[in-house]
């Protein structure tokens, strides 16, 4: 081999430009940017992919959107009038632009903007996507998009790629229904009646309708009839109601045509709850890939329901266990291999890390108790529930995991939480009788919480096939004695999000699985990047909450809101980033010989 | 078997279906008609094809790649493509000197091996990805040949100022 690396000698800057446009695909604009100023022979070709796609953003500078991380945020002002921007910004590389319903009501509004002048500012445009949500407009303003022509402009779906969203008279008010490719039936009781004519959307790929409660279910089922009979539908977004244990309840869902690229229902089961359990054989619903379940207390219920066998995600929300013996060794966990556990306590959040074991094909867990500062974690709450989590300890220790027990046990002894000679019987005894702990002094919420915690990576461990997994703690975890020792039991991870406590919403809103991410909240944690390296490439920092991204003119900064995939070997990581610091902060990492090998989406 | 010639008359028997990995060697095999016929690659150094041809060895009954399909909501076409999906093997395979890779980057786009071209993107991306102009002119030997003009131009290219 060394020969043959003595023998060639070519150069990155060398290869056909044709070539360098096809890497330029797998970069993000910040990359493309950092490339382009390297030297002139990279420099027209990767400062023009930079401008590929844009997203346009209504204020200079610090976004009020999200920009997606392969997107390059243009600001309002630049847009509309490019030629007093000339220094900066190639208009004539742009091909994609995406239009927030903000920037275009603005445009409208206060620019008198004319669409078909975009044709001609911005010539090498291919897209343009428009997110349009027509219920909120005023009378006003819909007249003005009438006369601004949006609508003949986005007559042509290979242009634009226009999600309307209103209720269906307004859309088709607005829009030929043969050019709608992508909708969202908004309703409720102060939209006036609803419009049950559902004409030919001969074009649509992408379905929203998520009514509310009250909606009629006659009329849902129309709607979902008709939906089931458009020709190119691929993708549906519902919401369903689950009124009883029986098949009427669920059958409107066998409607939907079975071949779905992405059939997400939301089901809410509230008042599934009321009903006693019954036998009856679940309806085969193989139209769901994505199920999302809102008070969930039981899945077996839901297995009596309905079987799914297309079922590959599956997330609770707001759910709250009723019967601690509940388990995930239903059929219709059989095929899921993307779990998000959303509590409404910690309690039931980790009785569902319990339940996880027969879920043998799970690749992706994103675990998220809801978030309470565990200062707040008083003695007397923490003393009765920690019973029921040493129970578990002890059934740990039971099936062998001795050394974890004893761990855990000298986490306890430090602590005061047991004094150095209690043996397992005293606990036992305090298992059965849980409450006479309640005002013992030396019970530690902290040490209740380790406890959970290390009790989750004894459930986890046994998943044969899990990849990646996102919990929403991080300091508490961290600190865990046995933080080490829990990573490195979990073999089949290759990567893992933490999120601090404090960062909770933040979490919830990037937890859609990209490609991932270590957020570290700052340079001291930077060390843990060593623990994870067995098999994470990627680490980000924590920059990205609303009104702290750095400023767009530093590309340097920017970048280190994104993640970083490395090569294997060691160097040094961009860890963080404040508004203060002149400069990205450096940290050393080993990076995994194994490399991450792909993620789930 | 197929024999394939580099550009240094190195002859290599191969598999027809490690061979036909590459669609211009299938194709040249094909417009010739003859099996046993010798197939020359002019642009194919013996030492880089000797790679390739471990690559496609190893990757021999890989299914075809799919046709394109639809855009989904997770594969949108406007967005940039992942890199992080390489199997442990591949990125083995890659473990090599950057100039090696570059070689095998041109030969795979010359022959038309579209998996191991983008293996190769994908690794000279990830070699990339977060670094700065400094250290990305360090791992691939970059002369910093900007003019002052053009270093200011860059410089005023970064920043969000309004021309005059």
């Amino acid at each position: 081999m060394d020969s043959l690396e003595n023998s060639l000698q070519q150069k990155f800057y060398l290869l056909p430009s044709e070539l360098h446009r096809e890497v330029s695909q797998y970069l993000p604009p910040e990359d493309l940017i950092n490339l382009s100023c390297t030297c002139s022979l990279l420099r027209p070709i990767y400062s023009a992919a930079s401008w590929l796609h844009c997203t346009v953003t209504p204020n200079n500078g610090i976004s009020v959107i999200e920009c997606p991380y392969w997107s390059r945020m243009v600001p309002l002002k630049t847009f509309l009038y490019p030629e007093r921007y000339t220094k900066w910004f190639h208009k004539n590389h742009v091909q994609i632009v995406v239009l927030e319903q903000d920037c275009l009501r603005y445009m409208i509004v206060h620019a008198k903007f004319d669409f078909a002048w975009v044709c001609e500012a911005y010539p090498a445009l291919s897209c343009m996507r428009i997110d349009y949500s027509l219920y909120k407009m005023s009378p006003e303003e819909l007249e003005s998009l009438t006369l601004n022509q949006l609508f003949n402009f986005a007559a042509d779906p290979a242009f634009v790629n226009l999600n309307l969203c209103g209720d269906i008279s307004l859309v088709c008010q607005m829009q030929r229904p043969e050019v709608v490719q992508s909708l969202e039936i908004k309703w409720d009781k102060g939209m006036g009646p609803f419009d049950c004519s559902f004409p030919n959307f001969c074009n649509l790929e992408c379905f929203v309708f998520k009514p509310p409660e009250y909606f009629p279910i006659n009329q849902y089922m129309k709607i979902m009839e008709k939906v089931a009979c458009l020709p190119k539908l691929r993708q549906i977004e519902t919401l369903h109601y689950l009124t009883g244990l029986s098949h009427n309840t669920v059958g409107v869902l066998a409607l939907l045509p079975t071949d779905l690229e992405y059939c997400e229902v939301q089901l809410s089961c509230r008042k599934l709850w009321r009903e006693s359990r019954s036998n009856i054989a679940p309806l085969e619903l193989p139209q769901v890939t994505h199920l999302k379940v809102e008070d969930l207390r039981d899945p077996r219920m839901l297995s009596m329901l309905a079987h799914f066998p297309r079922l590959t995600s599956f997330t609770t929300t707001r759910c709250c266990i009723s019967n601690r013996r509940t388990n995930f060794d239903q059929p219709i966990f059989n095929s899921v291999t993307k779990l998000v556990i959303y509590s409404k306590t910690r309690s039931d959040a980790f009785r569902f890390a319990m339940c996880l074991s027969k879920c043998v094909n799970l690749k992706a867990l994103t675990f998220v108790p809801i978030a309470l500062n565990y200062n707040y974690y008083s003695r007397s709450w923490a003393a009765p529930k920690i019973a029921a989590e040493v129970e578990r300890f002890y059934k740990a220790m039971v099936d062998g995991k001795v050394d974890r027990w004893d761990s855990t046990k000298e986490v306890l002894r430090k602590t005061k939480f047991v004094s150095s000679d209690v043996p397992v019987a005293p606990l036992i005894n305090m298992i059965a009788n849980p409450l006479i702990n309640a005002s013992n002094p030396n019970i530690d919420a902290i040490v209740y919480m380790h406890s959970l915690w290390e009790y989750f990576f004894t459930c986890i461990e046994k998943l044969p096939v899990l990849e990646y997994l996102a919990v929403s703690e991080y300091y508490v975890l961290r600190n865990c004695i046995n933080f080490r020792s829990m990573l490195k039991s979990t073999k089949t991870l290759k990567q893992v999000l933490f999120s601090p406590e404090k960062e909770d919403k933040s979490f919830m809103e990037t937890s859609d699985l990209g490609d991932f991410i270590v957020k570290f909240p700052d340079e001291s944690h930077v060390l843990d990047v060593e623990l994870l390296m067995r098999s994470t490439r990627s680490i980000s920092n924590n920059n990205t909450q609303s009104g702290q991204h750095p400023p767009l003119n530093d590309w340097g900064l920017n970048s280190c809101l994104r993640t970083f995939p490395l090569v294997h070997g060691n160097g040094n990581i961009p860890i963080a980033w404040h508004r203060g610091w002149d400069k990205i902060r450096y940290g050393p990492a080993a990076v995994a010989r194994h490399g991450f090998s792909g993620w789930l989406r | 078997m197929v024999t394939l010639v580099s550009n240094d008359n190195k002859k290599f028997e191969v598999p027809k279906d490690v061979a036909y990995k590459s669609v211009l060697i299938k194709n040249m095999v094909e417009d010739i008609g003859d099996e046993n016929a010798e197939i020359p690659l002019p642009r194919a150094q013996a030492s880089v094809l000797e790679k390739v041809i471990d690559y496609c060895t190893y990757h021999k009954d890989d299914p075809p790649l799919p046709a394109p399909v639809q855009k989904t909501q997770d594969d949108q076409p406007d967005r940039i493509r992942r890199t992080t999906d390489i199997i442990e093997w591949d990125y083995n395979f890659m473990n090599l000197e950057n100039p090696v890779i570059f070689e095998i980057m041109l030969l795979a786009n010359y022959l038309d091996i579209v998996p191991l071209f983008e293996l190769t993107c994908k690794t000279v991306a990830n070699k990339i990805k977060g670094k700065s102009p400094e250290q990305l002119r360090e791992i691939f030997g970059i002369e910093n040949d900007f003019t002052p003009e053009q270093l200011d131009e860059i410089r005023r290219e970064n920043e969000w100022a309004e021309d005059p």
